[in-house]
């Protein structure tokens, strides 16, 4: 499923936007971004935790499409408001992603982030594969799914977030590279994991040179992923009926 | 079209060096193949750079972005897999 299903990547743009609307420097804007992104998420999290009652995965998704909405609009009030000539581009830019003003300090701050995020995933993928069951077979099996699902999730918003602050808003990758993926190696989260970030890798490389080689100006990266990935997700949808 | 993991994992590991092979050839200042390998063959052995503009061009534009694109789709689809 999307990483931005809980609202990372909306809360990201938000935090850049509102960076680039105080004209703050670019370590400050990917700063912002990064706490947006987390901060939506704790958020969307802490609202699902206050209902009782009902099926959490459920209730989890529902504060994740509407506190993803509200900062939405937040970030609709924040193009408005922009100056219209330079903080607008970049705000729209900003959320159609783009690789073109990465330094190589980017990658110093963001890999260590990626691989703290990485390490629960690796090191529970067993209990990764439990949780597909439903709560209560997990429990049954020894698992604490609500603190897994907890931890797990705040492994793929540490990912998604800090990635995001130093690329913009890029959709379809984390959507579609998984279901390929399984349908290459199977649902087991062992080779899942390793052959979807290989994938994505891959494709976001391709994707990249096709960025900057396909027309004069740098295209942005989410139009690219859209293009590519909606049709692809639509066709798995279509023949996805003998099993994910 | 389930393939077996090992053709699988051998299959995307060549496709992600040919992508960034691919990328790091690709640009509007031409890099070629000879030019990349003793550049960075220059810098592993701590030479001073023959050529500034190919060490700049590769060094701090390329290779930075290939970089990112990497960690950047990587980290993407680490995240979709757990929701």
């Amino acid at each position: 499923m999307s990483p931005d299903i809980l609202g990372v990547s909306t809360g990201a743009g938000l935090g850049a936007a509102l960076g680039i609307f105080l004209s703050l420097p670019v370590v400050a804007i990917q700063g912002f971004a990064f706490a947006g992104g987390l901060a939506t998420v704790a958020l969307v999290y802490a609202v699902a935790g206050a209902v009782r009652g009902h099926e959490p995965t459920l209730v989890l998704v529902l504060a994740g499409v509407v506190l993803g909405a509200l900062a939405g609009a937040c970030i609709s009030l924040l193009k408005v408001l922009a100056d219209p000539y330079d903080q607008l581009p970049a705000i729209t830019f900003w959320l159609l992603g783009s690789l073109a003003g990465v330094q190589p300090g980017d990658i110093r701050s963001t890999a260590p982030l990626v691989l703290i995020g990485l390490l629960p995933l690796v090191l529970l993928r067993w209990r990764m594969n439990l949780m597909t069951l439903g709560d209560e077979e997990a429990a049954s099996l020894g698992t604490d799914p609500r603190r897994l699902r907890l931890l797990f999730v705040a492994a793929a918003t540490l990912m998604t977030a800090s990635v995001v602050a130093i690329s913009g808003v890029i959709g379809w990758v984390g959507l579609v590279m998984p279901h390929i993926a399984r349908l290459l190696v199977g649902p087991n989260f062992d080779r899942l994991l390793p052959a979807a970030m290989l994938m994505g890798a891959g494709y976001m490389v391709i994707v990249d040179t096709l960025a900057r080689s396909i027309a004069g100006t740098e295209t942005p990266l989410s139009i690219l992923t859209a293009f590519l990935g909606a049709p692809v997700f639509l066709w798995l949808l279509a023949c996805g009926r003998r099993g994910w | 079209m389930r393939i077996g993991a090992r053709p699988a994992f051998v299959g995307l590991s060549l496709l992600v060096v040919a992508a960034t092979a691919l990328a790091l050839l690709t640009g509007p200042f031409p890099l070629g193949a000879g030019e990349i390998a003793a550049a960075v063959g220059r810098a592993v052995t701590g030479q001073p750079a023959a050529d500034d503009t190919i060490d700049t061009v590769l060094f701090s534009v390329r290779l930075p972005r290939v970089a990112a694109a990497l960690l950047v789709g990587a980290a993407l689809s680490a995240a979709g897999t757990v929701y």
